[in-house]
């Protein structure tokens, strides 16, 4: 199966500020995610899942494919409701989510790439504040490890006044 | 600021979407850039450009009613609207519509699964059921039939059927239009009809006899822009008790054509039900890492012979061609079945055979997990896990878009179509990313389809030139007879155009429907081809 082209809008861009110093969660987090998603096939997961179990989140870990989760777990969660979920998984994975999720409401709200030589970055607790409507390609290489949060449409979008 | 519908002043637009939010709340009607952005395709030709297509706005009703409303009202003020049922068609158009500043008539809270009777087999279902929810309706009431899923499974079943998709169990329902069995209607002008035993208010048919009586309209909605599909029934498989594979190799290059003609006799006898799927191991799979020796013998002006490949092949110990087949039914009678095709497959000398994976349904979680999940009837994502960077695969691309022309079920048809498709590739510079010795896929149990995967660049350069290498093909092949079902918008209008007998006779015919049903031109406009007549004139 060829490639898929991915898009972030940029303009659902994140308040920065409540975060702790440390890579992962703050200790907000709890009330901030229904869910953490972890793709335990990459190193940097262990310590992600790790700080969200700290944080008292509950953690699903995936091994790629999104599927089994999807069909068993979260479409379940999302039946009920929207829900705020992060994750560190592949763009791939990310990709098949958020399509999944706009469906249902949520979007994609915050993502960056993790890098081997890098700490895993932190994420944001709040998804608010949307400056423009930009939309950029989130990248082309599926494989990237990405941390992520999808939220619903409410906490990302700005209602507009008029056309 | 989003963009507005060709036409309409912003003080309409603003009155329409005031009268859309009073038809299906205000909640459900998106217009704001970060939600309408969504609906852009992920695989668009045109990312970037000012020719990207794209939507104006969104509506989301949840009956058949607010969709009848919403007609109305875009009648009322002209606005040019676009149906999707999950927009999940990647490489074939996504959600986007045809028509910059159209509104995206969003039909995935229409997500109901209406009924479905595992002792007639059938389904009906609302356009915003994906084949994930019709999974779950069917395992949650332990109901025994087998799901037909195109693959990735997140689509709708009416979208898909609508836009020809298709699926890998049966030869009956992998065509998923043609396994569909009643339609209700939205017409342009707001009206509701149903169509065959839906139409008869007390018939209890409606999902067992497609035709009712007089014509058969069905097929007018499919690829078309004509109506809007509020319900869709759908023919199941019954749960089989067995499933069983095998795979007969050949070892020479003409053996194509006997292997073709067998395959045909064998599933036009319903011998085997199953997809089959025709290879070619003598290239290795296709994700084999590349052969030190066939490497040189490939890239040599003119590419390895035939004779030369035959005889790499047999020191290999590799077939030159091979044919897996899939059957579906009683443990006893699917056994015969392989039995009875390997003798017929045995007139092809040297040919060989291998008994593949056989299984009982409900199949175990472990034996699930082995399969081609969609051809045991378990919807998936994971190919969109498929393709990574690899040292096999150094550039994976941005996305896709799929050339996919039909070709006559003979094993000489393919030779001719993989000369003229390599050939058109080096002609046009256009990648066709299917190997060496490309095969159809055998979706259509009538027909071969080709289908290639043509890459969508971040570069618009990039994009520009496969553009117009696409359309060149298009032309190439379809001068060749090889003539494409199913294409992304940006292509629509090229394609219809191949079909152009009696001067386009076909075409003046669908002009002539939109004309009548949809006077004001407000619904789909572009799709396949069929443009309102007051667009008609300057596309001309």
């Amino acid at each position: 199966m060829p490639n898929r082209r991915e898009f972030l809008q940029t303009g659902i861009a994140v308040s920065l500020l409540p975060l702790l110093s440390r890579n992962g969660f703050s200790a907000a987090a709890p009330r901030a995610f229904d869910l953490v998603v972890v793709d335990q096939r990459f190193p940097q997961a262990r310590d992600f899942a790790q700080q969200a179990r700290e944080a008292k989140l509950d953690c699903v870990a995936i091994q790629g494919d999104i599927t089994d989760f999807y069909f068993h777990d979260l479409s379940l969660r999302w039946n009920r409701c929207p829900t705020t979920i992060a994750g560190l998984s592949t763009k791939a994975a990310l990709f098949c989510l958020e399509m999944l999720a706009r469906d249902r409401g949520m979007r994609l709200a915050y993502m960056a790439e993790v890098l081997d030589s890098e700490p895993v970055p932190d994420v944001p607790i709040y998804v608010a504040d949307p400056k423009t409507a930009e939309m950029s390609i989130i990248g082309e290489d599926r494989e990237q490890p990405v941390v992520w949060v999808i939220a619903p449409r409410d906490a990302c979008v700005r209602e507009q006044g008029g056309i | 600021m989003p963009k507005l519908p060709p036409g309409l002043s912003s003080k309409d637009f603003q009155e329409a979407i005031k009268q859309f939010e009073a038809a299906v709340g205000k909640q459900w009607v998106f217009t704001s850039d970060e939600d309408v952005a969504l609906y852009r395709d992920s695989y668009s030709v045109f990312l970037g450009e000012p020719e990207e297509i794209v939507a104006s706005a969104a509506v989301a009703p949840d009956t058949a009613e607010q969709v009848q409303k919403v007609m109305k009202i875009a009648n009322t003020f002209k606005v040019p609207m676009f149906p999707i049922s999950t927009g999940k068609n990647l490489g074939y158009g996504g959600s986007a519509p045809n028509l910059s500043g159209s509104v995206v008539l969003d039909l995935k809270r229409m997500n109901r699964v209406l009924e479905v009777d595992d002792k007639r087999h059938f389904a009906l279902v609302e356009p915003g059921v994906s084949y994930f929810d019709l999974y779950r309706y069917v395992q949650e009431r332990g109901l025994k039939v087998l799901l037909d899923l195109p693959d990735p499974g997140w689509g709708s079943p009416v979208g898909n059927s609508l836009d020809h998709g298709v699926g890998y169990s049966t030869g009956e329902m992998r065509d998923h239009f043609g396994s569909h069995c009643g339609m209700e209607v939205v017409l342009p002008n707001g009206e509701l009809i149903r169509t065959g035993m839906g139409a008869a208010p007390n018939a209890k048919t409606w999902q067992d006899y497609r035709y009712g009586a007089g014509p058969y309209v069905d097929g007018m909605f499919s690829q078309s822009n004509f109506g809007v599909v509020t319900k869709m029934g759908f023919w199941l498989n019954p749960l089989p008790d067995a499933y069983l594979s095998g795979t007969v190799t050949v070892p020479k290059h003409q053996d194509l054509v006997p292997l073709v003609d067998i395959l045909n006799y064998l599933e036009n006898s319903g011998i085997t039900n199953g997809m089959p799927q025709l290879g070619s191991p003598i290239f290795g799979g296709p994700f084999a890492p590349p052969d030190p020796e066939l490497g040189p013998m490939m890239s040599k002006p003119g590419g390895a012979t035939p004779a030369e490949l035959e005889t790499y092949g047999a020191r290999k110990g590799r077939g030159y061609w091979s044919c897996g087949l899939q059957f579906y039914g009683p443990e006893k009678v699917i056994a015969a079945q392989w039995e009875h095709a390997r003798e017929k497959f045995s007139s092809i000398p040297g040919a060989k055979f291998q008994d593949g994976p056989s299984y009982k349904f409900p199949l175990t979680p472990e034996q699930i997990e082995k399969s081609h999940k969609v051809t045991v009837g378990v919807p998936d994502l994971s190919i969109f896990m498929i393709g990574a960077r690899s040292p096999f695969n150094a550039n994976p691309s941005h996305g896709h878009v799929w050339f996919s022309p039909i070709v006559p079920r003979t094993g000489q048809a393919i030779l001719d179509a993989q000369k003229v498709f390599t050939d058109a590739a080096r002609e046009t510079g256009l990648p066709l990313l299917n190997g060496p010795a490309p095969l159809p896929a055998t979706y259509y149990k009538r027909a071969f389809v080709f289908i290639f995967g043509i890459m969508v660049s971040t570069d618009p350069a990039v994009n520009r030139k496969n553009r117009e290498a696409f359309k060149n093909v298009i032309k190439i092949a379809a001068e060749k007879g090889f003539v494409e079902y199913r294409t992304p918008p940006a292509f629509q209008d090229e394609v219809v155009a191949t079909y152009s007998f009696n001067n386009h006779s076909l075409l003046r015919f669908h002009e002539t429907i939109k004309d009548a049903i949809d006077p004001n031109g407000i619904l789909a406009a572009g799709r396949y081809g069929i443009w309102p007549k007051a667009m008609r004139a300057k596309r001309a």
